[in-house]
């Protein structure tokens, strides 16, 4: 059930498939890729980890400068032996919010990441109740997994 | 070997008494008095490593390993080596050419809080606070509004401590208590599904106000002001609007809830923020500070030069984070409209390797109802630590005004380490002396009532206890009367004034507590000291606790465990069920050394000492001796209390565990 949830959340992001002035990453997930450099991680965030979970699945962890805000997995797809997955990092937007440093973490199941031993983070900033389509996501973590 | 566990009669060369090893020393140091004619270097040729400047005093110098020597089972480094330190100190009172031995004592002027937690909080010496308390320790006068999610009020740190607040969230779906703005400013919570709650304003809120030097917990910044709960930020955060509200409502303006405090708030705290500007909370904001309210926030965790709303606003008292070298923390803010910085802490780093991180040290509490401790970070954690200093501040200058305080805390300000823009960080006494000296605004026109000290506990056995009154202030102060919160016969005060009539600088009231019929468990109350100008009512409030009998909950189940001193292997059990007092005896137990614990094992896992048990070791949780056990007969009156554990995140409360047997 869990999956066929975030295969339809996934479908319904606008990854390669849209019209887009941004340039295609040829890395992105769903796109043809086949290509072969990766582009190096980029993350301009807080702090940011992963680790594997005693259950095989992945733990991704940001340290938010503020409350309220979130890490929601969007869709894993994999490929061989890599495993893409898509995060939206929620900020507060234009809320008034606490200013504490908060850890926010969010776990991706094992049994989403099939037999992947690579999992790339793919992450995109949403503000929370923006309007319109997420900004595209960024390879912003690569972890081994095992 | 049988009988009754006992007091130290036993093995004297190992035991010390509690209230030695507790008395602050310098760890590692033995003060000596010289035999006449004896010197250091004819001691020393003896394998004595004395130190000395001449004359009859030198020090002698614990080897490391001996200081070290009883670090296992949980104990700190520093009550193994005050313990280790009171060992030698016996051993070499009996040396030849050794007239008389101690630890060597340290002695200071200022008062250090017997909050069982205080040691972790070294955000307070930062900011010299414990001599500040010398002055005050604060006043139920004044009043520190905390706009935040809310408070917890069941923790006992704020406890007496509330005064009425507000909850200002307008959306329910945000407020997440099934309605929008009514009177509860209980925090629900904040958490969604996969994130638990923050608790945020319950932390803020101990660091302003938690209960200071009552044995138990953690210190607030002030001991005695009254804090109003807020609540502003929800499951979303916080809106303007209701920011707004909560400012005009703390400031005794017209606001949303159609109604105003009693007593309008000294002070507001604002751990809170977001980008830009924003025009409500500019104006609410002024309107607060032009009706007499200190305001102070949060300036941001962007490490960012930009400034940050609402501490960007001009009537704010902007407040940056230090770490725990007094420089910025790494996440600060620092533009250029931060106006004072605090310790905020830096939870990557334990620089004091007191194997805690370096963040501040507050109430906490969780989705599961659980009220303990943690430690957290972050601007947020910065500006309570001003607004507090504010609210002493106050305390020792009634008559400053809102800008008075901002002059005295800006001005009384220290440097820091390098801090952006010449940033300067507060300094509690220096702010207390100046405000009690007449700074910020004029001299001190009005008496001003201290009591010394603000608790008193008389433990399981004390009957008497001596309270001054002093006016710090100017004019005369006459006794009107004392009431208690709650009727508490067992309570009696005998005001001895000096100078009846007159002044009451000189007062002092003898209280005594009658146990006398009393069934067994915790007694306490607050007393609310009046004294009068001849016009105007001055008060102060003390709070009495005694207990009677020794802890324990009827019914719980309780071990009595002999634990190997070397192996903390548990080789000996008895059970009993916990009444007020119980006894217990070992038979049988063979020569060795060992550890004497007692719990409940409420959860069933076989460990005691867990968060939300009764635990207790001999002669007490805080300094836990050997007993050596030997042939040579029994061993009676080994008498410790139990106590309900509360729990310091990361940690076990009680820094160790002990396993019962099957």
């Amino acid at each position: 059930m869990r999956r066929a949830v975030l295969g339809a959340l996934l479908a319904g992001l606008c990854w390669s498939g849209c019209s887009s002035a941004e340039p295609q990453d040829p890395e992105a997930p769903g796109s043809n890729r086949g290509t072969i450099a990766a582009p190096d991680p980029v993350w301009g965030g807080p702090p940011i980890a992963a680790h594997n979970t005693l259950e095989g699945g992945m733990e991704l962890t940001v340290v938010a400068p503020t409350a309220n805000h979130g890490l929601e997995l969007v869709g894993v797809e994999v490929v061989g032996g890599t495993a893409d997955v898509t995060v939206h990092y929620v900020t507060p937007g234009a809320m008034f919010v606490a200013q504490v440093l908060s850890p926010v973490r969010m776990e991706v199941p094992a049994n989403l990441l099939g037999e992947a031993t690579r999992v790339r983070f793919w992450i995109a900033t949403v503000p929370r109740d923006a309007a319109g389509e997420a900004p595209p996501a960024k390879l912003s973590l690569i972890q081994t997994r095992g | 070997m049988s009988g009754t566990l006992s007091v130290p009669t036993v093995a004297p060369a190992r035991l010390v008494p509690e209230a030695e090893v507790r008395r602050p020393m310098f760890a590692g140091e033995v003060a000596v008095w010289l035999d006449p004619g004896q010197t250091a270097p004819d001691l020393r040729a003896r394998g004595l490593d004395l130190e000395t400047f001449g004359g009859p005093i030198a020090v002698y110098r614990v080897r490391e390993a001996a200081r070290r020597g009883r670090l296992e089972f949980g104990a700190t480094l520093e009550e193994s080596a005050e313990y280790a330190t009171c060992v030698a100190a016996e051993g070499l009172t009996g040396i030849r050419g050794i007239r008389h031995a101690q630890p060597n004592y340290r002695y200071q002027h200022c008062i250090e809080p017997n909050d069982r937690f205080y040691s972790n909080q070294w955000h307070y010496p930062q900011i010299n606070l414990p001599q500040a308390w010398d002055v005050t320790q604060g006043s139920a006068s004044v009043i520190v509004a905390v706009i935040d999610t809310g408070i917890v009020s069941a923790h006992p740190e704020f406890q007496g401590r509330l005064t009425a607040g507000f909850d200002m969230i307008s959306d329910p779906t945000n407020a997440g208590d099934g309605n929008g703005l009514d009177p509860n400013p209980e925090d629900v919570g904040d958490g969604t599904a996969a994130q638990p709650s923050s608790f945020h304003g319950t932390h803020v809120a101990g660091t302003i106000g938690a209960n200071g030097n009552d044995g138990a917990g953690i210190a607030g910044v002030d001991w005695n002001c009254k804090i109003m709960p807020l609540r502003a930020l929800g499951r979303r955060g916080g809106s303007s609007a209701d920011i707004g509200n909560a400012i005009l409502f703390a400031a005794g303006l017209p606001n949303a809830s159609g109604t105003v405090p009693a007593k309008k708030a000294d002070i507001i705290n604002m751990s809170l923020g977001g980008p830009g500007t924003d025009t409500i909370l500019t104006q609410a904001c002024d309107q607060a500070a032009a009706a007499d309210v200190l305001l102070v926030a949060a300036a941001g965790n962007d490490n960012s030069s930009q400034p940050n709303t609402p501490a960007a606003v001009p009537s704010v008292l902007s407040v940056g984070a230090v770490d725990l070298v007094k420089a910025r923390a790494p996440y600060s803010n620092f533009s250029s409209t931060v106006d004072i910085w605090a310790p905020g802490g830096d939870m990557t780093a334990d620089l004091n390797g007191d194997q805690f991180p370096d963040g501040v040290l507050s109430c906490m509490a969780d989705d599961q109802g659980q009220l303990f401790f943690s430690f957290e970070n972050g601007t947020s954690m910065a500006s309570p630590h001003v607004a507090g200093v504010a609210a002493l501040v106050k305390a020792a200058n009634p008559s400053l005004t809102a800008a008075g305080l901002r002059d005295i805390l800006t001005r009384t300000a220290t440097a820091g380490a390098n801090l952006p823009n010449g940033g300067r960080i507060v300094d509690a006494l220096a702010a207390v002396q100046d405000a009690a000296a007449g700074g910020g605004g004029g001299p001190v026109t009005q008496p001003v009532l201290v009591a010394t000290p603000t608790v008193l506990d008389f433990g399981e056995t004390g009957t008497q206890l001596t309270l001054r009154l002093e006016n710090r202030g100017t004019g005369f102060l006459t006794f009107v009367d004392a009431t208690e919160a709650t009727p508490s016969p067992w309570l009696d005060g005998t005001v001895i004034s000096a100078a009846p009539g007159g002044n009451i600088s000189d007062d002092r009231i003898d209280v005594v507590v009658d146990r006398s019929g009393l069934p067994a468990g915790v007694y306490s109350t607050r007393v609310t000291l009046e004294y009068s100008d001849g016009t105007n009512p001055f008060t102060t409030v003390v709070e009495v606790r005694m207990q009677v009998g020794t802890s324990g909950v009827l019914g719980d189940e309780i071990f009595v465990l002999l634990v190997d001193a070397n192996s903390f292997e548990t080789l000996y059990q008895v059970q009993t069920n916990a009444l007020a007092s119980f006894a217990y005896a070992f038979d049988g137990v063979d020569p060795g050394t060992y550890i004497l614990v007692a719990g409940s094992d409420r959860d069933n896992d076989d460990l005691l000492g867990d968060p939300g048990e009764l635990f207790g070791a001999w002669p007490n949780l805080d300094t836990r001796l050997s007993i050596q056990v030997t042939d040579a007969g029994a061993l009676t009156g080994l008498d410790f209390a139990l106590r309900e554990l509360v729990v310091i995140q990361s940690s076990n409360p009680a820094g160790f565990v002990a396993r019962r047997l099957r």
